[in-house]
């Protein structure tokens, strides 16, 4: 029987969104079960946590594409009843309600909120929902709502139904992706802490949901009073909350750095402090942020223990121990960093589909995979498996695809071939203009009969015309017929919201045959209607903006989209488990891989794994070996690379002599080093050794009688020091497995430790806490210091303190090959990070998890290069495998491809030769870089496949040679003076 | 007399500053009509020439909206527009053309109030300064 | 620092040259571009040459600066820097945009041998073709007492006057009697000093001093020319006065050296406006003067070179309508260049500023939002 190939997704989160996209790119069905009424009504991480106080993944989501061009099915109010059947094989069963006023037909117009007759408070009983701070998202008070169908009557796209059934569908799907929302911690949770109790105390998201429409301003921390407070307190909850409450997500201390620096932006003159049990950011330019709040003045204090009192109306009490002393603050408003709950989905969905939770009540993955959970075919991604960091949650999505096209059936959308376009080359400019009344609502609050009468006269218009609109359907057909009967070859429509509806405005306009570069979308409604009031003025405003779609247009020029072939193959550099991970993910689903190892064997640093990982790599080996579509070479490496993303070629120096190898992708797994410390007296002494070395040495020390009487460990060797400003990610697991371990062969541990990253494995911290293995905390660079008296070794830190001890082991980290990096990235023209490490679309300002640059649904964000594992960042194993399997997951999105279209289509960025003097600057600015200089010509040529059509190459070039497809140099000076002459 | 409206021109970016300004109009927050918005693809787009030309050709001051520092859509442009700026306000303030004519003030998608706050306070502030000689001149 | 010592009995022009030709003898270089008189005696070109005997018609000093070396330097290298090496003789000025030139890919520096000389500046190219003698006569008077007589304004504030970022440099000031300095700037000057067997390890303290003394001083009156200059050109009024005589010639543009475009902006595309256009602008302003937009391309262009502008005078120069020009620009450049900690042709490791950005900048240029406004 043949496998079923549609893909279920059920829930939103970014995770889910991710592999949506990834999936429909792929060529697969998908079903989106949406718990909520409308888009993000399921908070998920991102928008749960708002770390940063803009977001933007509306915008990056691919529902909206995906589902103009019919490949995504998206149900509302949806909830998962049934499955069964196994992998390939599913059948589901689900209940799903359309919604009221479906979002994606609604125009947007304002009528039944006009005609309903309920007012409530300073609403309707139908409104716009206020906390969607873009889409206009209609929302039906169904408590007030006497259900008179006023509304329904008279909405004019039949977008709204007060009527909606609830129904039961059974659909056959091959795999199934839970991806369920954020569970933030409630009032309850943060009972401790007096949320709820007091003014003084508030959630961080809370402040940030405050600021949506003005960003992190001092009116966001205004209290009720009405007072601005002069002293903050920023609480990260999970550090001092009660057990089994919430989990913290690794960004949680960066959020408290970023919101504390933020604090110091707006109020140069508070009193910022924030209080936390350790630091824990450990992603890309997590530690900067550290300094970054040090450095703006904030105070960090590192406690154990905290006390939070509401002193009455006043303030919050803040009581917390430091280095073994009280202390009391008390600040003006308390702001909470809170973590995660365990899903409250959990149990239903194992009941549904027999997937198991963890022991936080997670769902649980199995081991080496990276979000497939104990059932096989139905994967879980996301926070539904665990906190996690935003970029990891969207890994995952691309990971997905990596591990379920094997249970997957052959692609089953295909899209539709766009309309013909007539050549109008040559043509005199005939402009027309339509003008749109949203079916009549927009007469109310403008004459659009004004308007139409003064925009006939001018120069070069030919047809004027209002049109009822273009947005539905039914408007659209009917606007492109009106469109070619009129015989224009411009048109300018004057309309609404291009950034939503830009899609359904290109089809209006290519269904009457016209070239999208030849038209013009004017906002009538965005820049006049909804946001000014005096009639006369706005119709000056809207002639003057249509003015400007018409100069733009006369001097437009068609084109059409370039295509390019693309090499259906990928080239993986590094044999390690990061690169077996990503060649393993790409031959396995299809495509030819070449893997070039620089040693003589595969595996990496295999020496650093626990056993069980040990056989992982051995068996990946084996099948990355056996697999046909893998050509392996070892002892060679890259030595030169021409061609740019989709179409490379390299060449590879085997022992054999060069091979040449084209490839459409390359991945860079080339891996890290371990740091070799300097000072500590390693090297002096056989008793000061690395973790790794003890690690090594560990059976035999367990093996003996007793263990070594007294050991101390110094974390941070080589980490968060001047010279490698990031977290190691490895260095406080690792010491914790041995700490405890030798625990409990009864030796007296000591740890010397800045701040337990132990993210993940806080049992690990507590189980090594209970047994007794002593922390010893040291500030900041103030290292302790390894002496020798005599024949003991003694660790003494900065306030003098001594500790002798038999062994003392250095917790070192994870450094980047710099030499070799540095190769890799001139053969490859590919940046590296300021860490020495490669560059990512993780390595984002402010830091990681700033998710829009993650979010960007864009292959070629990186030129088809993707840094995995130890070369985009230090990590541990499994996050490793996670990089590669996201790397492979991208890499399959585009590898099925014959013909490689560029990202924006025909709006690209191309050069006038004649004009272009090969100064290069334009290179040099090119953000994706996609120009290069012809050195024959010495001209530069751009890589549409790369280009995003962003412009900055248009700006830096003096004369212009650079241009847009639409935005000429012709274009812009004669449009600002129409702008500004009407 | 009648009170004297300042004509203003407002560079938007195609993503978070036109985004701002359509979560402002998804709100219905109120500007004056004689803000005139221009959309370009990315503030890093934007050429000096486009600023110095508005000036002369009849705007009273110009506003640069784009996304916040880190989070531009097309990576880094953000930041080269704001070098930009710095060039156009330096040739202005050195030949006294009024460099305080020119905003810069990022607004990001969701952010509407601040679109239409930026607009209200140029607004005002522009009506402080009086017109912008330039644009009256017949010999520029 | 130090410099090796060469002989120079009968000028300095004597000294550098007979230096120039041993070089050239020993295969040091393969072809020299030197400023040598025109044959009509009236003016100076650039002349690539590689027979020795040209050099007796070779002025290392010219009294006026026709064209900017590194333009024609550029037209050189621009495609490319070829197998020869040629050595090349410049006033610091221009050895500057050469420099910004090599950042911006119009000159190759690969093959070429930067020379520099301490320069007392040139006279203004309008006088000195009106009678060239005359201009002769009092140049050497100039090159004697290091004063410029017939003020050229550009060079009467230029505080950039000694050693560039160039491979060699002749020092003037300061030299003992009859001779010269040699001061290497790179390795490469110092291989070319070692393979002509030159020591070059003695002190230059006098040349360095009189450099230092000599730019002191005109930094403190570039200073106060600026403020005053300034004073006259800000505001509207006073600015487009300045400019109302101007033709849309574009010369300023066409002699530039940092103006590497074959198709200058402001003559293309961009400014291709229709009659309605025109009249349009007309009726918003009451009238339009033409050739119009003046105003746009002395902002433009300063908006696209100005960052890159090493103050050579050359625009003012050749402009036929006695617009100050270089004055106007090198108060916008000055000021601009500040802006980013920038010195045109100071070193050719520093970055265009225009092509680079930190995150953390420029706070200044951004409006704060701190509070929301008529709450």
């Amino acid at each position: 029987m043949a496998k079923e190939s549609t893909v279920l997704i059920y829930g939103t989160n970014l995770g889910g969104y991710r592999a949506a996209y990834a999936f429909c790119k792929k060529g697969y069905k998908v079903i989106l079960l949406n718990r909520g009424r409308y888009v993000d009504e399921m908070k998920n991480q991102a928008l749960a946590q708002l770390p940063l106080d803009f977001c933007w993944i509306c915008g990056h989501m691919p529902q909206r594409l995906f589902k103009a061009i019919g490949c995504v099915t998206d149900c509302y109010n949806a909830e998962l009843l049934e499955v069964s059947g196994e992998a390939g094989h599913f059948k589901v069963k689900y209940r799903t309600k359309a919604q009221l006023v479906n979002n994606f037909a609604c125009a947007e117009c304002d009528q039944c909120i006009e005609v309903c007759p309920v007012r409530v408070g300073d609403r309707k009983a139908i409104f716009v929902h206020p906390e969607a701070a873009w889409e206009n998202i209609y929302l039906i008070d169904w408590e007030q709502c006497t259900r008179c169908g006023k509304c329904e009557e008279i909405c004019p796209t039949g977008a709204l139904k007060l009527e909606r059934s609830e129904e039961v569908q059974e659909m056959d799907v091959g795999v199934i992706i839970l991806a369920p929302e954020f569970d933030e911690p409630i009032e309850a949770d943060l009972e401790e802490f007096g949320l709820g109790k007091t003014p003084h105390v508030m959630k961080n998201s809370t402040i940030a949901r405050k600021s949506l429409l003005t960003n992190f301003v001092r009116d966001s921390v205004t209290l009720p009073s009405g007072k601005v407070p002069q002293s903050f307190g920023i609480v990260i909850t999970p550090h001092f909350n009660k057990s089994g409450i919430e989990y913290e997500n690794y960004n949680l201390s960066v959020s408290a750095a970023h919101r504390a620096v933020k604090l110091k932006e707006i109020l140069p003159e508070a009193q910022v402090t924030i209080f936390l049990r350790d630091y824990r950011g450990f992603g890309k330019k997590h530690y900067l942020w550290y300094k970054k709040a040090q450095d703006a003045g904030v105070q960090l204090v590192k406690t154990h223990k905290l006390k939070m009192t509401p002193q009455g109306e006043e303030n919050v009490a803040i009581e917390y121990e430091e280095n073994g002393r009280g202390g009391t603050q008390r600040v003006e408003l308390a702001i909470l960093i809170t973590g995660q709950k365990s899903p409250a989905l959990m149990e239903p969905l194992s009941r549904i589909c027999g997937v198991k939770a963890d022991d936080r009540g997670f769902c649980q993955i199995r081991p080496f995979s990276s979000c497939e959970t104990d059932v096989d075919g139905i994967f879980a991604v996301g926070e539904f498996s665990g906190p996690k960091g935003n970029p990891e949650t969207i890994w995952e999505g691309c990971a997905a695809l990596t591990e379920a096209l094997k249970y997957l059936g052959e692609p089953n959308f295909q899209r539709a071939a766009p309309p013909p376009l007539k050549d109008m080359a040559g043509e005199r400019p005939r402009v027309g203009v339509f003008i749109c009344s949203c079916f009549g609502t927009f007469n109310k609050r403008m004459d659009l009969e004004v308007l139409r009468e003064t925009t006939e006269g001018l120069p070069g218009v030919s047809h004027t015309e209002i049109i009822r609109a273009c947005c539905t359907p039914a408007t659209i057909k009917e606007t492109a017929e009106r469109i070619k009967k009129s015989g224009v070859n411009r048109v300018v429509l004057a309309v609404c919201t291009p950034l939503q509806k830009l899609l359904k405005y290109r089809k209006t306009v290519m269904m009457a045959g016209l070239n999208p570069l030849l038209t013009e979308y004017v906002r009538l409604r965005e820049d006049v209607i909804y946001v000014h009031k005096d009639r006369d003025k706005m119709l000056t405003k809207a002639l003057a903006l249509i003015r400007v779609g018409i100069e733009r247009v006369r001097r437009g020029a068609q084109a059409s989209p370039p295509t390019d072939a693309f090499t259906p193959h990928a080239l993986v550099i590094g044999g390690g488990l990061s690169g077996l991970v990503a060649a393993d993910g790409i031959a396995s689903n299809g495509f030819t891989v070449t893997l070039v190892e620089q040693k003589d064997t595969l595996g990496g640093h295999i020496e650093y794994l626990w056993p069980a990982q040990k056989d992982y790599v051995w068996s990946l080996i084996s099948k990355v070996e056996s697999n046909s579509n893998v050509i392996v070479y070892k002892n060679a490496v890259l030595k030169e690379t021409a061609g740019y993303a989709g179409n490379f070629k390299a060449t590879v120096s085997t022992p054999d002599g060069d091979v040449s190898v084209d490839t459409g992708v390359v991945i860079l797994a080339t891996g890290a080093r371990e740091y070799r410390p300097d000072g500590f007296l390693y090297g002096k002494d056989p008793r000061i050794i690395t973790q790794l070395e003890l690690k090594e040495r560990l059976p035999q020390l367990l093996k003996a009688e007793r263990g070594p009487r007294a050991v101390a460990m110094v974390q941070c060797v080589g980490s968060k020091d001047a010279r490698h400003p990031y977290c190691s990610r490895i260095c406080c697991d690792q010491a914790l497995e041995n700490a405890i371990k030798l625990r409990q062969k009864n030796s007296d541990v000591t740890i010397f430790y800045r701040d337990m990253t132990s993210y993940g494995q806080e049992n690990l911290y507590k189980k090594a806490g209970k047994l007794g293995v002593k922390f010893v905390r040291f500030e900041d660079h103030h290292y302790p210091e390894v002496r020798k008296s005599g024949k003991t070794l003694e660790v003494v830190t900065a306030n003098g303190n001594k500790q002798e001890a038999d062994l003392v082991v250095l917790s070192t980290g994870i450094v980047p090959d710099i030499a070799n990096n540095e190769d890799l990235s001139f053969l490859l023209g590919y940046p590296l990070d300021a860490d020495g490490f490669f560059d990512s679309d993780a390595n984002a300002y402010p830091y990681e998890e700033a998710i829009k640059r993650l979010t960007k649904p864009y292959e070629w964000a990186t030129n088809c290069i993707y840094p995995v594992g130890l070369a985009h960042s230090p990590r541990g194993f499994d996050a490793c495998i996670l990089t590669a399997r996201d790397a492979a997951g991208r890499a399959l999105t585009i590898l099925g491809k014959k013909r490689m279209p560029p990202p924006n289509a025909m709006y690209v960025a191309d050069v006038k030769e004649s004009l272009c003097m090969g100064c290069g600057v334009c290179v040099d600015v090119c953000a994706y870089s996609a120009r290069h200089i012809d050195p024959s010509k010495k001209v530069a040529v751009v890589h549409p496949f790369l280009c995003d059509s962003c412009g900055s190459c248009v700006a830096i070039c003096p004369n212009d040679a650079s241009y847009l497809t639409d935005f000429k140099s012709n274009q812009p000076i004669g449009a600002l003076d129409v702008l500004l002459g009407t | 007399m009648k009170e004297f409206e300042p004509k203003i021109v407002y560079f938007l970016c195609d993503w978070c500053g036109t985004g701002g300004c359509e979560t402002a109009s998804a709100h219905h927050l109120y500007y004056p009509e004689n803000v005139l918005i221009s959309r370009v693809h990315c503030t890093g787009s934007l050429s000096a020439v486009h600023i110095l030309r508005s000036l002369i050709e009849g705007a009273d001051g110009v506003v640069i909206s784009g996304c916040h520092p880190g989070d531009c859509h097309f990576e880094t442009g953000n930041y080269r527009a704001r070098r930009r700026v710095a060039v156009v306000k330096s040739i202005l303030e050195t030949l006294e053309l009024g460099p305080e004519r020119v905003w810069f003030r990022y607004v990001a998608h969701g952010e509407g109030r601040r679109f239409v706050d930026t607009a209200a306070e140029f607004n005002d502030h522009l009506k402080k300064l009086g017109p912008n000689p330039l644009k009256l001149r017949r010999d520029t | 620092m130090k410099g090796a010592v060469i002989q120079a009995k009968a000028g300095i022009a004597d000294g550098i040259l007979n230096f120039l030709k041993e070089a050239l003898d020993k295969g040091f270089f393969d072809a020299l571009l030197l400023p040598v008189r025109v044959p009509a005696g009236d003016s100076f070109s650039y002349i690539l040459m590689r027979d020795t005997s040209l050099l007796d018609g070779a002025f290392p000093l010219p009294p006026v600066m026709p064209v900017q070396g590194a333009r024609a330097l550029s037209s050189l290298t621009r495609y490319g820097k070829g197998t020869n090496r040629i050595a090349v003789l410049m006033r610091p000025c221009e050895i500057r945009a050469a420099i910004e030139l090599h950042k911006l890919d119009q000159v190759d520096l690969e093959n070429i041998f930067l020379l520099s000389v301490d320069c007392p500046g040139v006279l203004p190219l309008g006088d000195y073709i009106k009678d060239p003698r005359k201009g002769d006569a009092l140049y050497e008077k100039v090159l004697q007492e290091w004063i410029i007589r017939s003020p050229r304004w550009a060079c009467d504030i230029c505080d950039k006057f000694s050693m560039p970022h160039s491979d060699a440099h002749f020092g003037i000031l300061g030299a003992p009697e009859s001779s010269l300095f040699v001061i290497p700037g790179t390795t490469k000057g110092k291989d070319f000093l070692e393979s002509l067997d030159i020591e070059y390890h003695t002190s230059v303290k006098s040349w360095e001093t009189k450099v230092q003394e000599l730019t002191e001083e005109i930094s403190k009156k570039r200073e106060q020319t600026l403020q005053a200059l300034s004073r006259d050109t800000r505001g509207p009024e006073r600015l487009l006065g300045i400019f109302s005589k101007c033709i849309n010639c574009h010369n300023c543009m066409r002699v530039c050296p940092i103006c590497y475009c074959r198709q200058c902006y402001f003559d293309s595309d961009a400014l291709k406006l229709t009659p309605d256009n025109y009249l349009m602008r007309a009726q918003k302003k009451g009238a339009l003067r033409f050739m119009p937009d003046t105003l746009l391309f002395q902002l433009g262009r300063m908006s696209h070179m100005g960052l890159s502008c090493v103050s050579c005078g050359t625009c003012e120069d050749a402009c036929p309508m006695a617009i100050p020009v270089s004055r106007i620009f090198t108060l916008v450049a000055d000021s601009m260049q500040e802006v980013f900690d920038y010195v045109a042709g100071r070193n050719p490791q520093d970055p265009l500023p225009q092509i680079v950005y930190k995150e953390e900048e420029l706070k200044e240029v951004e409006k704060a939002y701190i509070e929301t406004y008529n709450k």
